[in-house]
This record gives C-alpha cells, structure tokens and sequence, in this order.
C-alpha cells in the first residue's frame, strides 16, 4: 500500500519533546499529532481551514494544523493545548481565566481558542488599548458555536490583565 | 412517626441554587483531556467512509465494489442491495401514505439527496477507506428532481418515493377559535401573501461520529458515539436490525455541541454497524464537515403563504390565518414531529385567540431536515413577529405599545392559549422595557433621524418563546396511532463505601453544563458542597438510568433532568436518615444532613458521618434491623415525570408543553445604502427561565442562542441549485458559520418569573427561540421604513437588502384592507 | 452553467472541420489530454487532468457526437468522472467561413455534481469555458495532414 516514494522520516519537537516518525507524504499535521502523536487535544471541525478547532502554535505562529501536511513539519517547533498546564498541575492564567468567565460549554472549540488566544497575547501582552472590534477579528479564524464569543472575549482580556503570558 | 418523601422544590434548603457556580466539567476541556468520539480508538478497529450520491435524484443502475474490495487493507464494504437484505425500512411516525415511506441507512435502488450515502468502505485508515471508495463504480441514470418545496406537492412534481406517490408526507388543519368571524370584524385586515424562512444549521464544532462494534461473541453492538438521543435511536435501529433494541450498548462523553443536528444520526450508525458484524472488527467514523453539511441534517424551511392578519381600530390583533409548507427533504426521519410541535407557540408572545394554520410537511431532493436549536417553532415564531411588526409598520402604530397591548399580560397567567396549551408565567412587558433600557432605545432613535449620508439605522424588538418539556402526545396529533405520550426524565444517586455521593443522568449534554447543575441540585438536598459531588460524565446506557425520551435536546434539562436528580436525592436522603436514625438513636425528623454528617439537630455531638451510613447499609448489613435493611440499598433510581394527559387528537387541543421561557431581543441595525451590508451597532437579550439554577451558565446559553440567531439572520443559509439540486454551500468556505467578527457584543439582563408547573420552578431555555432572526428582520424593516419594502425572508444577505433599497415596490409584499 | 464564446481560425471551414473531428489530433494539440479510447466515428474517452488553483483534477470524460453537419455544426455531449464527482456537458458549435478563415461559435451547457460543484462554483465556469475554447483554439491552429 504504501511504497517508499509517498513516506518520509520527520523530526518535529512537539512541546518540548523530539520526535522522529516515518510519515505519509499525505498525512496532515493535525492527524501526526492525534493519532501518531496520541496527542487528542488539538480537534478537527472542517475540511477547508476555516474553523480554527486544529489551531497549533508552529515556530511562535498560531497556524491550523490541518492546513498543514506533517512533513511540513519536519525541523519545527510545534506547541500543542496539551503544554499550557502540566499534567495533574495547575490550569495557567489563560486557562484559568476561561474557566472562571464561563468561555466554554462543550469545550470543543476551547484548544483552538486557548493556542489563538496564547499567540495573540505573546504578541499583545496588553489589550487595554486594543478596541473591541480589532480583538474580535483577531478570533475571526477559531469558530465557536455554543459561547456567542462574548465571554471568550471578556477571558482573553482578563487574562491580559492577570498577568504576563510566559513565552 | 411516618417519614414522607418530601417532595423536591424550591424552598428545600436553597444555597447552591441560584448561584453561579464555576464548572466541574471545565479541567479537562481546557487542558485538552476531553473524550470526544474522535479521540476514542480499538483494538483491530477500522475506518468507515461513505460513498455518497453527487446526483439529487437518480436510480441506482448497479454498484460495483470488487476494485474496492480487492485492496489490500480493505476489510468490508457495503451496499444498499445487501441492506435491504439484512435491514427492515425504518418506522415512519407519519400516518396514511407516508408511513409506508420505505427509509434505509444506505440508498436503495434510488439516491434521492446529493450527499446520500449509497455504499460504504471499511479499511486500515480514512485515507484508504476515501481511495477505495472512489473505486466503487456506481452506475447512476438521473431522474427530474425538485427543490422547491411548495412545488413539490403539485401533481406534476417528480415523486420522490414511488411506494407512496407523493411528495406531500403530512397535512392538517389547526382551527381554532373563528377566524373567519375576526377578518369581517375587523377594522383592518394586513394580507402578507408570501413569507420564506430558509434552511440553516447549528453546524456544531465537531461533526458526526461513532466507533461501533459488533461484537461477535456476545452479539451486542457497543456503540460510542455523540448522538444526543441515543434511546430513541434504539428504538428505530432495534427493529431495523432485527434484534433486541437492549442489543445496543450507547456510550457517549464528551460531545462537541449537539443542537439537535445530532439526532438523527442513527442511520449513519446502522450502517457502521452491519460492516462491523461484516469485517469482525470495531468500526469508527468521524465524518468530514462537507459530509455533515450535505448529508447529516438542516433545520426545517418553511414558506408562509396567504398570511391574513385582523386587527382592530386600537391595535388589537385578533389573531391571524396562515398556510404553511414545511420542506422535510427527501426522508421524514424525525418529523413530521415539527408539523405539531410549532403550535406550542401557537400565539407566540401574544393574546390572539382566532388562529388557523393549514400546514402541509411535503417531500424534495434535499438533505432530510433534523431538529436545529429552536426546531419547527422559531419559523413560526419569526412569521408571528413579523406580522406584529408589520401591523405597526403599515397601521402606524408605535411598535413598542402595539406589543404591549397585545402581549399575554403579567396578570393573565397561567394563561390558556386557544390550542390548550398553558403558559405558566412571565411578565412580558418588563422584559420588553428592559430590553430597550439595555440599548437606550432614544439613544438610537435620535442617532436614526441623524443617520450619516448613505446609511440607514433601524431598531428592532424581537419576542420569542421557548417553549420546554415536549408531552410526546404531541405525536399523537400527527397520527393518532402512535404510542407516545407524556415525557420523562431519570436520574440516579449513589452513596460510595466511604459516603461519597454520586449521580448519573438520563441525558446526554452538549456543553449545557450538566454536571455543574447536577451537582448544585444534589448538594442542596444533601447537605453537601458541589465539590463533593460527582456527577458522571456523559451517558452510558448500562449504566445510567433512562426513559424512552432521554437525551438532551428540547430545553429540557432545567426542569426533566434536574427535577429527576433532585427526586433522586431525596429518595437517597431518605434512606441515610432511616439508616441514621437507627444509628442515632434518634426520629428522623430530629436529623438533618449538613456538611456530609447525618447528625441530631440542635445536637451536633450525635451525629454520624456519610460513611458511616454507606458502612451500614452496604458492609455492615447484619447491625441494620430487617425493615432498615430490606428498605434501603443507597442507590436511588428516581424518574420525574411532568403532569402531563393525553392530547384530544380530534381537536388538536391539549397542553403539549410544560414550561415556556421568553426572550425579548432588540438589535440596531446600520445599512450601508452602496453594498446592502448590514452592520450591528447595538444588541441586547432579556431572557425569563423562571428560577435560574446557575445564572452564568443560563447567560452563556443566552449567548449561545443568539450568536446562533444572528448567523441565521445575516449569514447562513443553504442553497439549493434549482437545476441540479447541489448543495452549493457544502463547505465552511460557502457556509459562512457565524465568527467572533460577525457578533456584536451581547448585552444581556433577566427577569424571573417562577414557573407554576415545575417543581423546581425553573424552565428549560437552551435553545432560545430565534429572537435575533426576529429582530434582526424587524431592525432591517424598520431601517426600509420609507421605500416600500416588505422584509419578507428571515434571511437578508447584502443582495437582498440591496434589492429591496433598489427595487420599485409598486408591488408591495403588504397589502391593508380597511373598512 | 450556460457559457458561450467565438473563437477564429485561420483555416477554412473544411480543413478545421477536418481537425475537429478527429480526437487523436485534438488530444495531441491540448495540453492535459490524453486520448484514452476510440470506440467508434460517433464517441471516443479521453482522460483530461485541468489543472487548476485547486490542484488538478483528472476527469475521465466520454464524449458523442449526437449530431454533425460536415463543415458547419457539430452538437457533442459528455459525461465525466472523477471519484465522486461528475460532470455533464453539451457543446453546440457552429462554424462558417470568413474571408480570411472560420468563424467558430460555440454555447455549451456544464454542469458538475458532487462536492466539486460547491467549492468550485466560482472557477468551474471559468475553467470549463476556457477548456471547450482551448480545445477549439486547438483544432484552429492544428497543422493540416
């Protein structure tokens, strides 16, 4: 099924661990992290990029995984939803900031929003000027359908405010 | 002394009620620890890809699988020949010709959707199963197709289902009061001869999906998957499989938004089921968000035609006569329930007393509809709003005080609506005067008349009910051979060997926080913190309780599932004070529970801990006396059943509802005159549940519905080619699902009428009830207000509001008669 | 989809006609055409792989002759697959002679089926019309035998 000219051998750091894999060609990054990885997190809610559900931060880029094939990958640096809060640790300040502002019901879009939101505040550690309008273009790319957006909002501007998001 | 089971309400020992407590379920969705279908995986398993129909209408000529199957890797496929073989037609609710609709999982002999599936791949990976399904030669001859759904039931449509020979699946007549009398009495008669409102979906972030296995040895079908109503799916899939309907195991945990959309998906799950039993190995599928948007299900579409409206010199509505043809799609699935369940809000908002509905449920080439947040009465409540709105529009009343006086009035409740429904509370008009508080109505009125050059400003109000707790009766109005009524919900509580308390449900949440709540109910009549008690994730069917009707859908929750917990825990209070008076010494009325001890009030030293009691009842059984013993097991299975009775079928009168929240919405809107765009500039949400358990949580579904709303209005709708029947927009690129640069932000404020017919006094509210498509129409009409137009669609893209500024409206779409 | 379009050739009627009607040099002079079959002077299958901002999307597409008046109009009909998307088509083409060669009218109706039809409804017409004028562009410029 699969003959030599269709895989290749990947080395992708995925929140701070290596990883050597051999790979599909057609594979996409968010199936790697998944299914090869076992890393059931970051979710699939289209086929055409649109959603934001697989969004991953890629060498400090928030970038949705499932526009991007594996072997992409090979040589970068992923961050995964799963490295905001060590296991069995505490939930960090974004996090914590959704949980208490009521930013999720079903919790499907939550990792995609967590990763846009952790990229946007490394490059916007202060929302205080940034007006309503501009914050809630730069969600535009991670769908929700259960929170309105409202309290997402209202999280990610507390959490601005708690303190500096470490890199 | 007897000891009576106190019955669960408000009142018994209130704290953790009404308080916004933070979510239990929230850890593990934010560390990325859910367990959602996708995430699950089995040993040996394989992946399921459907191969589906591109055609709307065709006969199948022949499928040939042997490229398919003959792939090294491939360990099943499946056709519609062989589940005609190995499956019955599914049972259709609808009575007369309908009901001999024959309904497979997979096409049989026709394909009568684009998107339908007609055969199915069982592989080593979803790459492999997608090659080989496209090595699956199927032969197809195309027949004329229909899309229009009033055409269709013209005699010279195609017929979609030979066996019943028509395309229209349901009709009937709601008549009541005298309509006729009202239109010759009345000093003005409004005539809207046409009124569309259009297909979209919830479109929950994750899409359909389930791991099925067939297990060979037992014989049983373990099913994990995200369906929101996985007993009723048992009873269809029972029957169809021939087999025992407890054969089929549902497990579900995590479920990525529900909204109805994921009801009827046990067609999907039969299929994956028989290439289980075919391949001996678990079967997984997750389908990709074109597949769900073509082929898992839309909300319903109606077309309102020959509207009449009598109104009387001071603003009195008498009520209004309509016809009504509701587009089911090409399969009838979970319908016609929607042809009976929009008379819950017959009347809407509204005292109407003289109503009449000719409604028609008929048959085209599109994806069979399914329940969609707000099912079959947020069409009806949309055309109610409208009329009221264009009755101030075209009469010159002012649409605040028009409301007003026609509004169920705070005073008139429990008010019995002309079909036998009864409204249990709400005070209308406060939640109206909020509401315009909220956006400083005078505010916009003033930016209105000084609106900058080429914009046009509108403010708009929109009333909406949201009716909860269907009596399935209901069902009966359809076809009175149906053996469904009333409704149910189940619920246990459990004492752990050290005390610990648990509770599982009936239901099958979507994000509605049911742990949260759950836990709050328990721990008021227990006695404990939240914290200390642990709800059960998800549903599991060996394991929770259920009733016929379980699962989370219809704004139920609030009143079925936790009325069913709180039952639960007062039958487990029961039996620890039993338990803790023989251990006391004491009677049980001088016991209390409070802070995990059973102790003597007044008395703290006496007292026992929750262990204590679970050591008794379930280690220590030979030191209980027998009547203690033989009367107390600490698990608890308690079902709530709503007062409902069985409907007058002749009459179509009855109460099929339980509760009714209310929302009142007002949107401003700003038109740009270049483009048609319509820009939000203000929004706000007043919504009455009756007593709110969890006021945050009961905002965020505020929220929810809204955003919902606001996609419906401006940004989603599916369309149909006329000529080819194709979805045209069959992907996230061409269906634009509402984003945070779509909505506005959402202010919101409450009212709370306790309902009188809840135990709990709370009402289900989840769905919402589709105000903003009310208001947002509403806001549109009243920013047209001087060019004649008639908002006439609850969507109202760039074109069509760019039409409407542009078009000579000679022709109006209203039209006064007065005397 | 309707579409519609002229091309010029700078042969005379009979030669084009000539060009037209024989698949074999019509696949030789297109770009992404394979001929992969004729069945008879009526039909033939060729294998066409557009490629397109989409990626490329190979069709295996039959095509007939249903009706043909030599030198002057030819009607043509199609029906194309790949995987699960399929495509039909009918093509009217017109030719008469000018001075200083043919004029070719055509007007075809195009329709797709499946997935394709969606998320290509904004290219497809675009590439299906520039597919028939490429097809004829081809035949116009064809070397005589």
């Amino acid at each position: 099924m699969n003959d030599d000219a269709t895989v290749h051998v990947v080395h992708v750091t995925v929140n701070g661990e290596e990883h050597e894999r051999t790979v599909p060609a057609r594979q996409l990054l968010v199936h790697f992290l998944r299914d090869t990885l076992g890393l059931r997190g970051t979710h699939i809610g289209c086929d055409t990029g649109n959603c934001g559900a697989c969004t991953v931060i890629v060498d400090g880029q928030a970038i949705k995984s499932c526009m991007v094939l594996a072997v992409q990958a090979d040589g970068l640096e992923v961050e995964t939803v799963e490295s905001l809060a060590p296991r069995g640790g505490s939930l960090n300040p974004l996090q914590q900031a959704f949980h208490e502002h009521h930013a999720l019901q079903c919790g499907y879009c939550t990792p995609g929003m967590l990763m846009s939101a952790t990229a946007m505040l490394r490059d916007n550690p202060d929302l205080s000027s940034m007006p309503d309008e501009e914050l809630r273009r730069s969600f535009k790319g991670n769908i929700c359908r259960c929170t309105g957006y409202e309290n997402i909002v209202v999280a990610v501007r507390a959490a601005a405010g708690a303190q500096e998001v470490t890199s | 002394m007897t000891d009576t089971l106190t019955e669960p309400g408000i009142g018994t020992g209130t704290s953790w009620q009404g308080q916004s407590v933070p979510r239990k379920e929230d850890g593990r969705y934010l560390r990325g620890e859910g367990a959602f279908v996708d995430d699950l995986w089995m040993h040996r398993m394989g992946y399921v890809y459907f191969l589906r129909s591109p055609y709307a209408h065709a006969r199948i000529l022949s499928i040939d699988v042997s490229k398919a199957a003959a792939m090294d890797g491939v360990y099943a496929t499946l056709t519609g020949e062989e589940v005609a073989e190995l499956t019955d037609p599914y049972f259709q609710m609808a009575p007369g010709a309908a009901n001999g609709m024959v309904d497979y999982c997979l096409a049989v002999g026709k394909a009568r959707f684009m998107g339908e599936p007609v055969a199915a791949v069982l592989a080593e990976t979803r790459e492999l199963a997608r090659d080989a399904a496209e090595a699956i030669e199927v032969v197809y001859e195309p027949l004329p197709l229909i899309v229009d759904g009033v055409a269709t039931a013209e005699p010279d449509a195609p017929v979609l289902h030979e066996e019943i020979g028509t395309n229209v699946a349901w009709t009937g007549l709601y008549d009541y009061g005298d309509i006729d009398w009202a239109l010759a009495q009345a000093d003005h008669v409004v005539r809207i001869p046409h009124m569309y409102f259009h297909r979209f979906s919830s479109t929950p972030l994750e899409c359909n999906a389930a791991l099925v296995n067939w297990d060979p040895g037992t014989d049983t079908i373990d099913v994990k998957s995200n369906i929101q109503m996985p007993m009723f799916a048992s009873m269809y899939m029972g029957p169809a499989l021939r087999i025992r309907s407890d054969r089929i195991r549902w497990e579900t945990q995590d479920i990525g938004g529900g909204f109805g959309i994921k009801i009827t998906t046990y067609t999907y799950i039969t299929a994956i089921a028989l290439l289980s039993r075919k391949a001996g190995r678990p079967a997984k599928w997750a389908e990709t968000r074109s597949e769900h948007l073509m082929g898992s299900g839309h909300g319903n579409e109606r077309t309102f035609l020959d509207i009449e409206v009598p109104v009387m010199a001071d603003g009195t509505i008498l009520g209004f006569s309509a016809r009504a043809f509701d587009d089911a799609g090409a399969y009838l699935r979970y319908e016609p329930l929607g042809a009976v369940i929009w008379s819950h809000v017959l009347v809407g908002c509204y005292r109407f007393k003289h109503v009449r509905v000719k409604y028609t449920e008929t048959l085209t080439n599109k994806v069979p509809v399914c329940p969609n947040r707000g099912y079959s009465r947020l069409q009806h409540l949309w055309m109610v709003e409208r009329i009221v709105d264009l009755v101030a529009h075209e009469l010159g009343f002012d649409p605040v005080e028009l409301r007003k006086r026609n509004y169920v009035q705070p005073e008139d409740y429990p008010y019995e609506v002309p079909n036998g429904c009864v409204y249990d509370s709400g005070n209308l008009p406060l939640s109206l005067d909020k509401t315009l508080a909220l956006i400083d109505e005078p505010k916009w009125r003033e930016r209105q008349r000084n609106a900058p050059p080429g914009k046009r400003i509108g403010i708009g109000i929109g009333s909406t009910l949201d009716s909860g707790t269907n009596n399935f009766g209901q069902s009966q109005i359809i076809n009175p051979q149906l053996p469904f009524t009333g409704n149910g919900e189940a619920a246990i509580a459990k004492l752990g060997f050290y005390g610990e308390i648990q509770i599982s449900l009936g239901t099958v949440p979507q994000g509605q926080s049911h742990e949260t709540t759950a836990a709050q109910v328990a721990a008021d009549v227990l006695g404990v913190s939240p914290d200390d008690v642990d709800v059960t994730a998800g549903f599991k069917s060996l394991q929770n309780a259920y009733v016929g009707f379980s699962g989370t859908y219809a704004s139920q929750f609030a009143v079925t599932g936790l009325n069913a917990v709180a039952g639960a825990a007062e039958m487990l209070k029961a039996e620890i004070l039993k338990i803790g008076a023989f251990a006391l010494g004491a009677a049980q009325s001088d016991l209390e529970l409070s802070g995990g001890m059973v102790q003597v009030v007044g008395d703290p030293e006496r007292a026992i801990p929750l262990a204590g009691i679970a050591n008794l009842a379930l280690a220590n059984v030979a030191a209980l006396p027998d009547e203690i013993a033989d009367t107390t097991s600490l698990t608890c299975r308690y079902v709530y059943r709503p007062p409902f009775e069985v409907v007058d079928t002749e009459r179509k009168w009855g109460n099929i509802s339980l509760t009714w929240a209310n929302q009142i919405h007002a949107c401003v809107v700003e038109i740009d005159e270049a483009t048609g765009q319509v820009t939000i500039l203000d929004y706000a949400a007043v919504d009455d549940c009756g007593i709110r358990i969890n006021p945050k949580i009961i905002e965020g579904q505020v929220h929810g519905a809204a955003a919902h709303g606001i996609g419906g209005a401006l940004h989603e709708s599916f369309t149909y080619d006329e000529e080819t029947g194709q979805l045209l927009n069959a992907t996230f690129f061409d269906y634009h699902a509402a984003t945070s640069a779509d909505i506005p932000h959402l202010r919101t404020d409450y009212v709370e009428s306790p309902s009188l017919t809840s135990p709990n006094g709370a009402k289900g509210m989840g769905e919402g009830g589709g105000a903003p498509l009310h208001a947002i129409s509403n806001a549109i009409q009243d920013a047209l207000a001087d060019t004649g137009a008639v908002v006439t669609h609850a969507f109202n893209p760039p074109e069509r509001i760019y039409e409407m500024l542009n078009a000579d409206h000679a022709v109006r779409g209203v039209e006064v008669v007065s005397r | 989809m309707k579409l519609e379009g002229s091309v010029h050739s700078p042969l005379a009627p009979s030669e084009l006609w000539d060009a037209l009607r024989d698949p074999q040099r019509l696949a030789d002079a297109l770009p992404g055409v394979r001929l992969v079959d004729v069945l008879d002077v009526q039909s033939f299958r060729a294998f066409i792989e557009p490629a397109t901002g989409l990626g490329v999307t190979p069709f295996e597409l039959d095509v007939r002759i249903d009706d043909e008046r030599a030198g002057e109009h030819v009607s043509i009909s199609g029906a194309g697959r790949s995987g699960e998307q399929l495509v039909e088509l009918e093509v009217e083409i017109d030719l008469s002679g000018r001075a200083d060669g043919t004029a070719v009218e055509w007007n075809a109706d195009v329709r797709f089926f499946g997935l394709l039809s969606s998320i290509g409804q904004r290219v497809l017409p675009h590439i299906a019309a520039d597919m028939i004028e490429s097809a004829l562009q081809g035949a116009a410029q064809a070397e005589p035998v």
